[in-house]
């Protein structure tokens, strides 16, 4: 007797972390436009499928493409808070998304790592929520119409920090 | 140290588009017309193309885990020959390792034929050569490299059989020397 | 629960936890428990055994973990300790590219004046700050190994229990689990692995079944991987752990033997015995002959017919026997991927032939065909018995892996023949894998010792390739036995005991 060989995918409950992630996405661009909506529908679909074969090209792709529906709606006239959060989403889905394929790559399908992918997910997931609420408080904090001077100026700086965070 | 300034001025930028939330009046002199605005787009579009090559060029570095609960396999004799084998069927213009083949297989029957004949090799690799060590036609052939003695039915359903000619003659010709070698307990 | 989870080898403080009677179901499934302190814990169920004689705590099953001896969460504590052999700590790229993320927004966001898309961008931001904001942390791991039962039987399906516990300060958010097996054995139930998230303190427990085969297997290493809890970077360690061992070898008064007749005849071997007739046996009588010994005429017979006649005596002796087991790695081979491995049968093959050797009265050693040396002349006597099955547990040789080590038959068999008293017979066990095995078997026989081969078949025909093999072996054994050597082919599926019965039958038809 050989053994048994695992199989380096990730089990089938795995799938449904990124799956939910994706769906709130979806909801959240389809308030602004049902072309977007379905856009994001395409993406998570390619993420999940790239979850279930456990192929890291495909999860990223899936979590672009999702992301670009999210933009689609925004640009389309959808409004702060579905746009903050469905991005938020994305990110969500495709971090669960890559963590499961690595965790199916390394320990396989049969082990349970439901309680491990949900942690991490969490954290994810309130790391975007948490900058949500941020900027979104920021942006009612002033009066409703800002100059969008005040805007780029604001922007600027973001683009600014991530340039000095990226590693 | 770039990332350090660099750092340091989008704090700063940030504490003046804050300032500017409350205080609208700081920032309204700033340049914004069409220009300033697309050239701006472009390099941040930009900047998101660039970042995702980065993406899809930067190889994943996770750990690799090993295949603990498999045990080391153990060969059993022949598998050298069954690989051989089927490299020599998939491929074409092998005739070197297809007469390697044969020739390991010629000895085993030479072999064969000499413990049941009870005759010296010489007579052995004749019997061989002539085709007359067994009734098998396919093993027959593979030796004789002729085509089989086969009635013509049989030959038309070689032509449309899914195993390579080579193939199927090495099993016969293998068959015949094992059913040859099993024969009566000595 | 005594049974279900024993006392791991070597060490001294006994690992029984409440919380394994929750972990019953076998494939992977982790079990957590959250207690603060649960390490040094000792329930009160079934196997405890205490270190410090403190012997009042041991029945109360209610007792906190801090009122047992002080001594025995110090001796469990050594035994479940762990030292990192190798570690690496590398990126994962895992959030390469959220950049993007800004990026894409802001150009956008710039060029349609969109708001809500410059709040997208913030929400890149704070994830990038959050893929690079923690390190991976560094384990303190405390691991504990059970067997359930560490003394089976080959063939046995014996369940492996591994507990790891955060021994340390800090949270190990992701953490990933792969317990290190010995190379010969198979884990035919659940894998060895599982994913974590361990507070300072807790600790998780998995399961897996693996199939036992004769040898002597130790369990003492263990990969951990640990990961941030954004699973941007990973530090992954080689841990070795307190050595657990799985003993699978017959035990010590193992004499079972198998029937002989026939094996090492027609040939009785020489000793000789002590003069003034003790332990001859009369055998015939012949004329006498001018220099015989006075002492051997029979006086009875010159009285009685007047011719003298001198008597010879056929000695009782011992035979000498030499079983010699083929241990080069040509002769490592296994019948089909589920077939049985060709060294376990031949190792087992040798202690029992040495049994029933010995059980018959003859003088018995024991030898390999090896690079390494292997060697145990031949005796008799209990002492003698002893040391070869100390030999047949023990020696390094006798593993279930194959050497890396090629052997120089010439050299070998010199060796052998320099060692060989003038009369000794020789049962080797070989799978006869090539003609070297062949050509041993004749050096030896042509030089006065006569040989009998058992062969464990390592065929198969379900492939032309290993067709043409088992031809090939039938064809070496039918030219040895042409050599007068006699062969006894022992089938994959058959007991050894059948085999030579049905050899003895053909040998004496």
């Amino acid at each position: 007797m050989t053994g048994v060989e695992i199989v380096r995918r990730p089990a089938r409950r795995s799938l449904l972390v990124s799956a939910v992630a994706g769906s709130v996405a979806t909801s959240a661009a389809a308030v602004g436009s049902p072309a977007g909506a379905l856009v994001c529908l395409a993406g998570t679909g390619v993420l999940v499928a790239g979850v279930a074969t456990a192929r890291h090209g495909l999860v990223d792709a899936g979590g672009l493409v999702a992301f670009l529906g999210v933009v689609f709606a925004a640009a389309n006239g959808a409004t702060a808070g579905p746009v903050v959060f469905g991005t938020a989403a994305t990110v969500v889905a495709w971090d669960a998304g890559g963590n499961a394929v690595s965790l199916g790559r390394q320990l396989g399908s049969r082990v349970d790592s439901l309680r491990v992918e949900l942690l991490h997910a969490v954290a994810g997931a309130v790391v975007g929520l948490t900058t949500a609420l941020v900027g979104l408080v920021l942006f009612r904090l002033g009066p409703t119409r800002q100059p969008v001077t005040t805007l780029f100026v604001l922007l600027l700086a973001a683009v600014l920090l991530v340039v000095a965070l990226n590693r | 140290m770039i990332r350090r300034t660099v750092a340091a001025v989008g704090a700063a930028v940030a504490l003046v588009g804050l300032v500017a939330l409350a205080v609208p009046s700081v920032t309204t002199s700033l340049p914004t017309d069409d220009a300033v605005v697309t050239v701006l787009a472009v390099v941040l579009l930009l900047g998101a193309v660039r970042e995702i090559q980065r993406r899809r060029h930067t190889a994943f570095q996770y750990a690799e885990t090993s295949d603990t609960e498999l045990t080391l396999e153990l060969p059993t004799p022949g598998d050298e020959f069954d690989r051989e084998l089927s490299k020599v069927t998939m491929t074409r213009f092998n005739q070197i390792q297809r007469q390697h083949i044969r020739d390991e297989v010629r000895e085993v029957a030479v072999e064969t034929v000499q413990r049941r004949e009870r005759c010296t090799e010489e007579e052995a690799r004749e019997l061989i050569r002539e085709g007359t060590w067994t009734d098998d036609p396919f093993a027959v052939a593979f030796f004789t490299r002729r085509a089989p003695r086969i009635s013509r039915r049989k030959r038309l359903r070689e032509l449309f059989s899914s195993t390579p000619p080579f193939r199927r003659r090495t099993v016969a010709a293998i068959e015949a020397i094992h059913r040859l070698a099993e024969g009566t307990d000595e | 629960m005594s049974d279900d989870v024993a006392e791991a080898d070597g060490s001294s403080a006994a690992e029984t936890d409440g919380s394994s009677a929750a972990e019953t179901n076998g494939s992977g499934t982790a079990v957590q428990d959250g207690a603060p302190g649960e390490a040094s814990a000792v329930d009160g169920s079934g196997a405890a055994e205490l270190t410090g004689g403190v012997a009042g705590v041991e029945a109360d099953s209610d007792s906190d973990a801090e009122t047992g001896a002080p001594s025995e969460g110090v001796a469990e504590e050594a035994a479940s300790a762990t030292t990192v052999r190798e570690m690496r700590l590398t990126p994962t790229n895992h959030w390469v590219g959220i950049a993007a993320i800004t990026f894409l927004t802001a150009g956008l966001g710039v060029m349609t004046r969109s708001r809500p898309l410059f709040l997208a961008a913030v929400v890149g931001v704070g994830y990038l700050a959050y893929a690079n904001a923690t390190e991976a942390p560094d384990p303190s791991l405390a691991v504990t190994r059970s067997i359930a039962d560490p003394d089976p039987e080959p063939g046995d399906r014996v369940r492996v229990t591994v507990r790891v516990t955060n021994a340390g300060d800090a949270i190990l958010p992701d953490l990933r689990v792969v317990e290190q097996i010995p190379d010969a054995l198979a884990v035919v139930d659940g894998p060895a692995r599982t994913a974590t998230a361990l507070r300072p303190g807790a600790s998780v427990t998995f399961s897996y079944t693996v199939l036992a085969r004769r040898g002597r297997f130790a369990f003492e290493g263990i990969d951990v991987i640990a990961r941030n809890v954004s699973g941007s970077r990973e530090r992954v360690l080689d841990l070795a752990t307190a050595e657990t061992t799985l003993t699978c070898l017959p035990p010590l008064d193992a004499t079972d033997t198998v029937p002989l007749q026939g094996l090492t005849s027609p040939y009785t071997g020489r000793v000789s015995t002590d003069s003034a007739g003790e332990g001859v046996e009369f055998a015939s009588l012949r004329e006498y002959q001018h220099g015989d010994a006075i002492s051997r005429i029979d006086w009875n017979r010159y009285a009685r017919d007047g011719a003298l006649a001198t008597m010879e005596f056929r000695e009782e002796r011992m035979a000498t026997v030499v079983v010699l087991v083929e241990l080069r790695r040509q002769a490592y081979l296994q019948a089909g991927e589920d077939g049985p491995h060709v060294v376990d049968r031949s190792i087992d093959a040798t202690r029992r032939l040495f049994n029933s050797l010995i059980a018959t009265g003859d003088r018995v050693g024991i030898a390999a065909l090896a690079a390494a040396d292997v060697w145990l002349p031949p005796g008799a006597g209990p002492t003698h018995q002893a040391e070869a099955r100390h030999l047949l547990a023990t020696h390094p040789a006798l593993s279930p892996t194959p050497p890396s080590e090629r052997l120089y038959v010439p050299g070998y068999l010199k060796t052998l023949l320099s060692r060989l008293d003038d009369d000794a017979q020789v049962v080797f066990v070989s799978p006869v894998p090539d003609v070297t095995s062949a050509y041993v078997a004749r050096a030896l026989h042509v030089r006065d010792h006569p040989v009998t081969i058992l062969s464990p078949d390592p065929t198969r025909t379900d492939t032309p390739g290993r067709t043409l093999a088992a031809a090939e072996r039938s064809n070496r054994l039918a030219s040895l036995r042409r050599s007068g050597i006699r062969v006894v082919d022992w089938e994959s599926d058959e007991r050894l005991a059948e085999a030579l019965e049905r050899a003895r039958r053909r040998w004496s038809a």
